[in-house]
């Protein structure tokens, strides 16, 4: 059974060979791609825990980098319910700045005062050039591999929101995000003066950040324009050891989408296969005639094509799963997106692959056990 | 005792809306380790008979016996269960795998017909005179070659009944003399019962019984 499987497999190397490719890229897209999201995620939420920050407190709805800040007074509002158990609250501006050097990809940029750079672990390499920025003026700090893959260096230019800024400063990568600048200037040019977009809060030590969290959901204010009412403080505070799960969240379109390309990756190992082996029926009938004329059962002729099918299969998740695994080292050195692959996911793809494969020869394996046999062994 | 016997077979095809007869009422008897030619021109119905008797297709009605058992009411997995323990093929195409060399066409056969794949196949080639083919595929082996090989085949399971359509119908004179003097060999020194088709009176010759067809009929015994 192998053997003939094999053989048959052997005989036709470029159609199995194309059947292999094609299977192998339907997995190779829904890992890629699932794990460019995973591979996002994590980067964001440990980058984001890396700040040392228990808490981070965005205007509702926000969490993706909103355009609306949150006023100041806010803050102090917060600071003042919390005090006992707040050590300090940095504000943060958002951004984001579409191309930057040789990059043309989005980033990031954090507007921040200098005195907390320190405080958000935001650290410089130490190459002796680099410094932070000058709060008054159009200084920037860029990470390490951001420095690298736009080729930039300290004393650089960048242009963004109409401005010159000059590179001071390279950082250490892991932290926050790529690009940082002068809080009150990005303020400015954001024209959002007195507000700011994300709160990152640091909670004194023993104290459970859940609590500050609830605490702060139920500050209320004054609602604008009408005096004597008030109304819950319209913030999120998303707490940095469940970020990841708040995140995933958060991503369910985007993981939505992944799961429509998984499906649709199950549908073309399907078709592939199904294509594949329906030929292979049609160009073999003939070989189907001889064993069934050796006395071979209809269960013998079905488990031979579906043999064919999932060694074909077992072939094509293998080349997948490689390329994925290449694709993942790949990708983060030539652009600065990431990819996390998990073994889970690595097991649902192989399955959905197999799946198909089965699934797919099951109609031509039907096909070929109900063969006539003296139809078959007649066909030219 | 018959090992093989046909009571009043007939088996007819659908041709448009009418149905024309192909066999016509074939009563023949073979007697165990016996050597049967059947002749006839081309559309008398050899070939059909052969596939009823093979249990390839079902007769449209009358009966067929096969080594003691009534094979035409068996459901196809029992008569496929026949086919596969007492009975061996032998085409005029030879019918190879093509993708398989000849010592793993042979074995594919011990495979489907529940053998434990041992050395019986490289024996059997070794005996055909193809001990230093057994690795070759149909396509590199002359047709005489694979005619042998399609006989090691047939053979392998030691069949009860080994039918062959016109076996020697695609090879020269000298390699359809190899081949006949191998059934005769089988059949003499095996005991091998043989049914076959033939038409050609040199080949239908080494059998020691000859049935004549025509027009469905057996016109001659």
């Amino acid at each position: 059974m192998t053997n003939l499987a094999a053989a048959n497999l052997w005989q036709r190397k470029t159609r199995s060979a194309i059947s292999i490719f094609g299977i192998a890229i339907g997995i190779a897209l829904l890992l890629v791609l699932k794990g460019m999201l995973m591979g996002t995620i994590v980067e964001i939420t440990s980058r984001m825990k890396n700040t040392g920050a228990d808490i981070f407190v965005y205007r509702k709805l926000e969490i993706w980098g909103g355009t609306q800040g949150m006023p100041i007074t806010w803050m102090n509002k917060i600071k003042d319910t919390t005090s006992d158990k707040v050590e300090s609250i940095i504000p943060i501006i958002q951004d984001k700045i579409a191309a930057i050097g040789e990059v043309n990809q989005e980033n990031r940029v954090w507007g921040l005062r200098g005195e907390d750079l320190k405080n958000l672990n935001v650290e410089l390499i130490n190459d002796g050039v680099s410094r932070a920025f000058n709060d008054d003026q159009y200084e920037m700090l860029i990470d390490s591999r951001l420095a690298e893959h736009a080729k930039l260096k300290v004393g650089d230019k960048v242009n963004y929101l109409g401005r010159n800024w000059r590179i001071v400063g390279i950082t250490e990568i892991g932290v926050g995000v790529r690009v940082y600048v002068p809080f009150t200037i990005l303020q400015d040019l954001k024209s959002e003066e007195n507000s700011a977009d994300i709160f990152a809060i640091k909670v004194k030590k023993g104290v459970d950040a859940e609590q500050v969290g609830t605490a702060i959901k139920k500050i209320s204010i004054d609602v604008p324009g009408k005096p004597g009412e008030t109304m819950g403080l319209p913030v999120q505070p998303i707490i940095s050891a469940t970020m990841y799960e708040t995140f995933r969240e958060k991503a369910g379109i985007i993981d939505d989408f992944a799961n429509y390309v998984t499906f649709v990756a199950l549908i073309i190992s399907f078709l592939i296969i199904l294509l594949t082996m329906y030929t292979v029926v049609v160009e073999r009938t003939r070989d189907i005639g001889i064993l069934k004329s050796l006395g071979a059962s209809r269960m013998f002729i079905a488990r031979n094509i579906i043999t064919e099918s999932l060694a074909l299969c077992v072939l094509g998740v293998g080349v997948g799963i490689g390329i994925s695994l290449l694709a993942a080292h790949v990708i983060p050195i030539i652009s600065l997106l990431n990819v996390t692959i998990s073994p889970a996911w690595i097991g649902i793809a192989a399955g959905m692959g197999l799946a198909g494969g089965i699934l797919g020869a099951m109609v031509p394996a039907t096909l070929a056990a109900n063969k006539d046999p003296v139809v078959a062994i007649t066909y030219e | 005792m018959p090992i093989l016997k046909t009571i009043d077979l007939k088996k007819s095809y659908k041709v448009g809306a009418d149905w024309e007869p192909a066999l016509n009422g074939v009563n023949i008897e073979v007697e165990k380790g016996e050597f049967v030619s059947i002749v006839g021109p081309s559309g008398c119905g050899k070939s059909t008979l052969l596939h009823l008797l093979g249990g390839l297709h079902r007769p449209t009605s009358g009966t067929i016996f096969f080594d003691g058992d009534e094979i035409t009411s068996l459901p196809d997995a029992a008569l496929t269960e026949v086919r596969r323990k007492k009975m061996g093929f032998v085409f005029q195409r030879f019918n190879l795998l093509p993708t398989l060399s000849a010592r793993a066409n042979i074995e594919i056969a011990m495979r489907i017909r529940g053998f434990p794949i041992d050395n019986t196949a490289v024996e059997i080639l070794r005996h055909m005179g193809l001990g230093e083919k057994m690795h070759h595929k149909p396509s590199e082996l002359s047709i005489g070659e694979q005619q042998r090989v399609a006989i090691a085949r047939a053979i392998v399971n030691r069949p009860k009944l080994l039918m062959a359509d016109e076996p020697t119908g695609n090879l020269d004179s000298e390699n359809s003399k190899r081949i006949l003097a191998e059934f005769k060999r089988l059949n003499k020194e095996m005991g091998q019962t043989i049914l076959m088709i033939t038409h050609n009176p040199e080949a239908a010759n080494i059998a020691a019984r000859i049935l004549r067809m025509k027009d469905g009929h057996i016109v001659e015994n």
